[in-house]
């Protein structure tokens, strides 16, 4: 028994050794298949994905006139998402009046957004207060939907608003944010009046459809900035 | 000659470099150890120009005693590469001291930034009132050194290793200086002496004050002092230890105060951009104003238009406004007033005597339900017994616990009384019936208390305050200290004599590691100056956007720090573990970032790191020492056989 397993084993070993030329084409073909298979494999993954994944573009926002030459100057920029619709103030009449907006979108025809900006002058309206106006807003707000955080980028400092409550009677979601340009460049924009703007950005909309845009709304807000730089605090 | 060039190349030589090497190696690790700073131990070691001659020496050890093979054989293959390897490393170590960079670049949020601060070098950063700017490196602090830039000379001559800085406001030295007045006398004082008199200064034109300059340590007897209660308006300036602090005293015995100290200041004043020198301001409250009446008018204003709208009113409120229709008497003004002598009478509930016009027919009129006024009765019990103890001083809810108060959650705040008037107001019904309590103006002050009504809480802040502005040159002055053996402690100066054209001044200037502080005015004016480190700009403009602190979920514990960055128009992310090469071998590091608030942005600590030899010279060079390595063991045993 013993003879005939060892028998077994070394006609095994003999007669089925796979000669080397084999061996060298299988690495070959393998190696082939692996460097083609594998982006084959994630372009057929990736299109098995059913998430959207919508593409954004820089798009450029201008600050209010003066209300005598009414003309704009461009001063902000962000990431917008394709399908956005943007609507522009009309061209012949001032946004002098910070009650309008420099720029306004629909996101899934029901959301709206809006972006205010405030040029700074003596007084200047302080997140909170702008955070509080806006939850005063909600006919009913729990505080349990309605949260407040510190945020800051580029140069602006304010409150970012989440807030989930009853407004004019239907179940709406609020984002908002309340940015003042930091305190670090107040004394060097003396002269350049336009950008001493603080602004705002709201979406309100229907809770669930908010709640499914929210990534991008965000992604719209954190982009938001002034095309030039500003000066270096010191 | 030739015994000089096998010297230099021999083992010998090579024994001594790394003996020398490794002794200066240990006694750095001893150095730092025993002094706690990195830079005094590579001061002494690897940061001395000897280090740099011992890495020549190393140089030249290692190409003689490969050039000692020649004529090169196949043989020598192996022990060339790795010399050509080791040769390779040192050049490039050498060139990364000589040209490479090491800076420290700080960006804010918003603004963007390419000139890198060089750590432990010196400069003086001059900017010129026509907007020129420019930057003399010195190579060291020590004195007698003179630049040139343009018409300016500068020549150094003194300097301190280590000094403090003392930023000096409302006070220097012996005279206080307020902008617009001549200097006053500053007198020392201490509890055991007397008061010196105050001096009559014009403020303004319609203002004459009262004003003393005081240096002391012991603040609380100067303000409590009689005499300072005594004539108004008063200012008092007063030195104490940490900076200098203002106290004014109005009419109505109020007391408003300010500090300054610490190079923080909230309010500063550059004249003509820093060349016409840098203030300190303050706004104080016209003290000749009655701010209180002036607050009860805003008030009543306030709550005028908060009543156009019908609001519902609290209980107390609507108490008092039946009583006050019912007199057909105005409700704001009566109301407000009955708060503020409420405050002026100070106790916790307002009895007074006598009440006047028209207070004295309302509130008689005042109809308080039974329920209520037994609650109120219970109320006014309560506080009539904690008056005393605490007009002693004593802890409100220490007394409670001793007089086995049965409710828990006093808070230790101002709302404590209001939530014992709470809880009284909650159990009155089950309370048996109290003796009548006849004044109704302290069942109302009990009543409001319970709402947590009174004149503090209500007041509101009036924008329309008069002020008065005053203003003080803001100085420095440098006191030298003992120099520490931690030389990263140490903050050091150096006295210059600056000269352009006839004008000359001699100054200090203090080391500002960071380059973020004040340039000061020198020449009257014509020039800025600030000594800092030397600056790089690297060919790269960096831009910040966002810099943040990710916490652990649901934690304030710091899990990581990002800054998300534009460098030449492309988004990139810092962090803590991931560094950012450009091209050409520019490598940004994340170092750390400051707080932020509400209305503060956070600023990033980058450090710029260039090593322009790394790819040319000391990756391959360390490669070749590796395969010289590997050669030598592997033709190892084809040499015993070819020797065999």
């Amino acid at each position: 028994m013993k003879t005939h397993f060892i028998n077994f084993l070394s006609f095994s070993k003999s007669e089925f050794r796979i000669p080397n030329f084999l061996c060298a084409s299988l690495f070959l073909c393998a190696s082939v298949f692996n460097f083609l298979a594998s982006p084959l494999l994630l372009i057929s993954l990736a299109s098995c994905n059913t998430l959207k994944t919508s593409t954004t573009s820089w798009q450029t926002f201008t600050a209010r006139d003066d209300s005598i030459t009414l003309e704009r100057q461009f001063l902000y920029r962000a990431m917008v998402p394709d399908g956005w619709v943007r609507k522009d103030p009309p061209k012949d009449e001032s946004i002098a009046d910070t009650m309008k907006p420099i720029v306004e979108f629909t996101i899934a025809r029901e959301i709206r957004l809006t972006v205010h900006t405030f040029p700074i002058s003596d007084k200047r309206i302080p997140p909170r207060a702008q955070i509080a106006r806006w939850q005063r807003q909600f006919e009913h707000l729990d505080p349990q939907y309605s949260t407040i955080s510190v945020q800051s980028h580029d140069g602006f400092a304010g409150l970012f608003l989440e807030a989930e409550g009853l407004l004019q009677g239907k179940e709406t979601m609020m984002l908002g944010w309340s940015m003042l340009l930091a305190k670090e460049y107040d004394n060097l924009l003396l002269r350049a009046d336009l950008k001493r703007a603080d602004y705002t950005i709201k979406a309100i909309g229907p809770t669930d459809l908010i709640l499914h845009h929210k990534k991008e709304i965000v992604h719209f807000a954190n982009s938001f900035e002034l095309i030039d730089e500003l000066t270096a605090p010191l | 000659m030739k015994a000089i060039f096998h010297f230099l190349g021999s083992i010998y030589f090579a024994i001594i470099l790394i003996a020398v090497a490794a002794a200066s190696v240990i006694a750095g690790t001893f150095m730092e150890s025993y002094s706690g700073s990195h830079l005094f131990a590579s001061s002494w070691t690897y940061g001395h120009p000897l280090f740099a001659i011992l890495l020549g020496l190393f140089f030249i050890n290692i190409l003689f005693s490969a050039l000692r093979r020649w004529p090169f054989k196949l043989k020598h293959i192996p022990f060339l590469i790795t010399h050509l390897g080791l040769l390779m490393i040192i050049a490039g170590t050498i060139i990364k001291n000589r040209i490479g960079v090491q800076g420290n670049l700080t960006i804010w949020e918003g603004s963007s930034g390419q000139k890198v601060l060089l750590p432990n070098t010196y400069a003086l950063s001059v900017e010129k009132h026509d907007g020129q700017k420019g930057e003399i490196a010195l190579s060291s602090l020590e004195p007698w050194q003179t630049h040139f830039i343009k018409d300016l000379k500068v020549k150094i001559v003194g300097m301190a290793p280590h000094v403090t800085e003392k930023w000096e406001t409302w006070i220097k030295g012996k005279q206080a200086l307020i902008t617009g007045i001549p200097p006053l006398p500053v007198s020392e004082w201490n509890p055991s002496v007397s008061l010196p008199e105050p001096l009559l200064i014009p403020i303004s034109k319609e203002q004459i004050w009262h004003v003393l300059a005081i240096k002391t340590d012991q603040i609380e007897p100067l303000i409590q002092n009689n005499k300072v209660k005594r004539e108004y308006p008063l200012l008092i300036i007063a030195e104490i230890a940490g900076g200098t602090s203002l106290y004014l005293f109005d009419k109505q015995g109020n007391m408003h105060h300010e500090q300054f100290g610490d190079a923080r200041f909230k309010n500063l004043v550059s004249y003509d951009n820093g060349f016409g020198g840098y203030a300190v301001t303050t706004s104080l409250p016209d003290p000749n104003i009655d701010q209180e009446q002036k607050d009860c008018a805003y008030l009543c204003k306030q709550l005028r238009e908060a009543m156009a709208k019908n609001p519902s009113l609290a209980p107390p409120l609507a108490l008092f406004k039946q009583a006050s229709d019912k007199n057909n008497a105005d409700f704001i003004e009566p109301f407000v007033n009955f708060l503020v002598l409420w405050n002026h009478d100070g106790r916790l509930l307002f009895s007074p005597d006598s009440l006047p016009k028209p207070l004295d027919t309302i509130i008689p009129n005042l109809e308080i339900a039974p329920a209520d006024q037994k609650a109120l009765q219970w109320i006014a019990l309560l506080f009539d017994r904690l008056e005393e103890p605490l007009k002693n001083g004593e802890d409100l809810s220490e007394y409670l616990k001793q007089n086995r108060w049965p409710f828990s959650d006093i808070p230790n705040d101002t709302t404590a009384l209001t939530v014992l008037a709470q809880q009284i107001y909650a159990v009155s019904n089950d309370l048996p019936e109290l003796e009548q309590e006849n004044n109704k103006a302290k069942l109302l002050s009990a009543y409001l208390k319970t709402y947590g009504i009174d004149y503090p809480s209500i007041k509101v802040q009036n924008d329309d305050q008069a002020m008065i502005t005053l203003e003080a040159p803001l100085t420095v002055r440098y006191q030298q200290s003992e120099p520490s053996n931690k030389y990263e402690d140490n903050h050091p100066a150096i006295i210059i004599e600056a000269q352009s054209g006839t004008e000359k001044e001699i100054f200090a200037l203090a080391y500002d590691p960071s380059a973020m502080g004040f340039k000061w005015p020198i020449l009257k004016g014509q020039y800025l100056i600030r000594l800092q480190p030397q600056s790089i700009s690297i060919p790269y403009k960096i831009r910040l956007k966002q810099a943040r602190q990710i916490n652990y979920p649901q934690t304030q514990q710091p899990y990581s720090y990002e800054a998300d960055i534009v460098i030449d128009g492309t988004p990139k992310t810092l962090s803590m573990n991931q560094v950012h090469e450009t091209w050409d071998g520019y490598r940004l590091y994340l170092a750390g970032m400051s707080p932020y608030s509400e209305n503060s942005v956070r600023s990033a600590h980058i450090i710029v790191n260039h090593d322009p030899a790394k790819y040319i010279f000391t990756y391959p060079g360390a490669g070749l020492v590796a395969l010289g390595i590997i050669l030598l063991f592997w033709l190892q045993p084809y040499k015993r056989r070819y020797s065999k």
